[in-house]
């Protein structure tokens, strides 16, 4: 019984192989569409988390607010003008050049000269003697009156339903 | 027998025929069949794929809303669109001012909610500022889209999603976030909840934000902020109503640091009194006083070919009709020219005036724009209260100050013009890197004219009214403004409104700061004084102390040439009267 050719049948086959591998392409195209849509949503969201703390960023860096940080945390002031000088115009006095021997043949050393010896390497820097001042009550208080946190701000914004 | 073989062997004949036959006929049926399988098949395997596969891959989406508010949501979402591109605007410096943030709003579809008495509860718990009645209100209206809370803070999402309410849900849309707050609300503006601008450049740039193109202005947020600071403090101290002040690159025009106080929190318009959204820098017009006299001086110069020696008689008031011209810081007797602008004598430059004439004193107000309203990028401008008909009386008052009311902004734009060496400036506001620095070419004044009110300015601060704007080093030059304001009509000479403008370096121009304070009122320390040049001045001195600071600007060495400049002018103020 001829049911089949074996040409029909090569065709059959060939038409089912090529289904069966457009099926699979077309799977794989919408996987990678769904990845492709899965990276776009977290790019669009890591780009409005950028937003997000470029905004914090400047809100944290207002002027305003570093003044007060740095009047209640630092034991420095802006310049005063008479602090000031030209750094063309000024006339600086040149220290005289101090002339010294070098030892030609050293030994070339692979640790800074001034550690003498042994390198002690990531040695733990002096604590601090004294602690860093806490902030005084005035200022925690004054803090909280006027320091908009960012994320008051963010509560801030926009009015009522 | 014989015909049974026959048939059979017919049969056999006939079955050779049909067994082809039907040979034939079973291989299409195969073939169709096989073919409806394969049709099958596909259909199966799409099935499959629909109901199976791709079911885990789409995302479940509410579509509760569907149908309900269409359009509303439609409208919210058009302009959600535009203000999720809206974008950025930054100082001279690439400092935040604007920007837009992604905010969810909470909503109920009320046809989802099982227990409105519950989920009433449990909301006003994670917003104590709602009421439990109004909500539940909300909750049992039966509509499919009720908003609850708009720009909700991330933490809360989590708290709401936690409640479990299938009929909770929120949506996203776009907010401004202004970080610098209140300090540059009036030059950079706010806008609506859709974040369309409403004022500043936030509405006149509406259409070119919206289009996703950042803006970078010439405000420095540093000197903003030193402004403001010593405004308020002023404002403070003398327990005034308001105060305005700018900052400007006079060679530019480029306004630096623009304040407006009181001012206002931009992310809530909404709760601003009147006073605080009035934009005094372009929108209050004001007779600023004595500050005018550097104008009607220039006009002065400009227009009469006489050396800086020439005299005035201030001994007498002047009356012309029913007005009477006087002094306030009288010295009753004949000045020089620069006496009359160091001791801002109204006589002196009501004469000056009077000798410029009407009609070129007219054009030269009009020349430095101080007729027309200001070409600025902020469009919330007003036009200059200008007397009409102008006569003569008119050019009299004009000369020192009274009579036209300009904003500000006219103010400083105008002074600048005449100090950066004769050339008009327009104020701006918007960083334009692609136009040339040098400003434009028309000429206000000559060169000379300009270094003639360079000293003069100099001498204000040296020998005059303006004593306490000095920095040491920096060769501040300016004049003193007290007008007194028109209450019902009439001069009230208890409230003023006191001023400063002050430039520096005098030698080379290059910032002008003005600042002016609203009814401010005498205090002790000032000997109940509240002048310009007791209350504007010490502030513009801060001012210019704590920018040089900011700007890195080194002070002129003592007894440098520089800290000499204007000294010549000395020779033509008398000795007896010298100092304040």
């Amino acid at each position: 019984m001829k049911v089949l050719k074996p040409r029909t049948f090569i065709v059959f086959a060939f038409a089912a192989l090529s289904g069966a591998l457009l099926l699979y392409t077309s799977q794989n195209v919408q996987d990678a569409q769904s990845r492709l849509e899965g990276y776009e949503r977290s790019i669009e969201s890591e780009k409005e988390k950028i937003r997000l703390l470029r905004a914090e960023w400047a809100s944290l860096n207002r002027p305003e607010r570093l003044e007060r940080l740095a009047n209640e945390f630092l034991d420095v002031l802006p310049p005063a003008p008479d602090q000031m000088v030209d750094r063309d115009a000024a006339n600086f006095e040149i220290q005289p050049a101090v002339e010294f021997e070098v030892e030609r043949d050293f030994e070339p050393v692979l640790q800074p000269v001034s550690a003498g010896g042994e390198v002690k390497s990531h040695a733990a820097p002096p604590a601090p003697k004294t602690k860093p001042p806490a902030p005084s009550r005035e200022f925690r208080e004054q803090e909280k009156k006027e320091s908009k946190d960012f994320n008051k701000l963010i509560g801030e914004i926009g009015g009522q339903p | 027998m014989m015909a049974m073989h026959r048939l059979r062997r017919n049969a056999i004949k006939l079955e050779g025929e049909r067994s082809s036959a039907l040979d034939l006929a079973r291989g299409r049926l195969v073939l169709i069949s096989a073919f409806f399988g394969l049709v099958y098949l596909v259909f199966a395997i799409r099935a499959f794929d629909l109901a199976v596969i791709q079911a885990f891959e789409m995302p479940y989406e509410s579509e509760a809303v569907d149908v309900v508010e269409v359009e509303e949501r439609t409208e919210t979402r058009e302009l959600s669109v535009v203000a999720k591109g809206r974008a950025d605007i930054y100082d001279r410096n690439g400092e935040l001012l604007a920007t837009t943030l992604k905010t969810s709003s909470l909503y109920a579809d009320t046809h989802l909610i099982s227990d409105p008495e519950k989920t009433a509860r449990e909301l006003v718990e994670i917003f104590p500022k709602l009421s439990y009645g109004k909500v539940l209100h909300k909750l049992q209206s039966g509509r499919r889209f009720e908003w609850i809370e708009r720009n909700i803070h991330p933490e809360k999402i989590d708290q709401v999603l936690r409640i479990g309410e299938p009929g909770l849900d929120f949506k996203e849309s776009y907010r401004r976030f202004y970080p610098q707050g209140e300090s540059t609300v009036h030059l950079v503006g706010y806008g609506d909840i859709d974040a369309q601008g409403l004022a500043g450049i936030e509405r006149s740039f509406n259409n070119y934000l919206n289009e996703g193109r950042e803006l970078h202005l010439t405000v420095d947020v540093r000197l903003q902020h030193i402004l403001r600071r010593e405004l308020e403090s002023s404002i403070r101290k003398f327990e005034a109503k308001a105060g305005a002040g700018v900052i400007m690159d006079v060679t530019t025009g480029e306004v630096l640091a623009g304040v407006s106080l009181p001012d206002f929190d931009p992310h809530d318009p909404g709760h601003a009194e009147k006073d605080e959204i009035f934009n005094m820098l372009t929108l209050g017009v004001y007779e600023l006083g004595s500050v005018f006299k550097i104008f009607s001086t220039a006009a002065f110069f400009e227009n009469k070919d006489v050396p800086m020696s020439v005299t005035f008689d201030a001994s007498e008031p002047i009356k012309v009709g029913r007005h009477t011209i006087r002094d306030y810081h009288a010295e009753n007797r004949v000045l020089s020219a620069p006496e009359v602008f160091m001791h801002s004598s109204n006589i002196g430059s009501a004469l000056m005036g009077q000798a410029v004439g009407t009609e070129k004193l007219r054009a030269f107000y009009k020349d430095l724009g101080l007729l027309d309203p200001v070409d600025f990028e902020v469009r919330e401008v007003a036009t200059p209260l200008v007397p009409q008909p102008w006569r003569e009386i008119n050019t009299l008052t004009a000369s020192y100050g009274h009579g036209v009311s300009t904003t500000p902004l006219h103010l400083v734009t105008g002074v600048s013009s005449i100090v950066n060496g004769g050339y008009a400036v327009k104020p701006k506001l918007v960083l334009d890197e692609t136009v040339s620095k040098t400003s434009t070419d028309v000429r206000v004044v000559s060169a000379e004219t300009a270094q003639r009110i360079r000293q003069l300015l100099r001498l204000v601060v040296t020998e005059g009214t303006g004593s306490k704007a000095e920095v040491k080093g920096y060769r501040v030059g300016g004049k003193t403004g007290t007008a007194e304001k028109i209450v019902n009509g009439k001069y009230d000479n208890k409230k003023k409104i006191s001023s400063f403008i002050g430039v520096f370096p005098m030698d080379a121009p290059k910032y002008a700061v003005y600042i002016m304070v609203d009814e401010p009122k005498g205090q002790k320390d000032t000997w109940g004084y509240a002048t310009g040049g007791w209350v504007a001045a010490p502030a513009v001195a801060r001012v210019i102390s704590s920018m040089a600071a900011v700007l890195g600007i080194p002070p002129a060495p003592e007894g440098s040439a520089p800290n000499h400049f204007g000294d010549s002018l000395r020779q033509f103020v008398s000795a007896k009267e010298g100092g304040r």
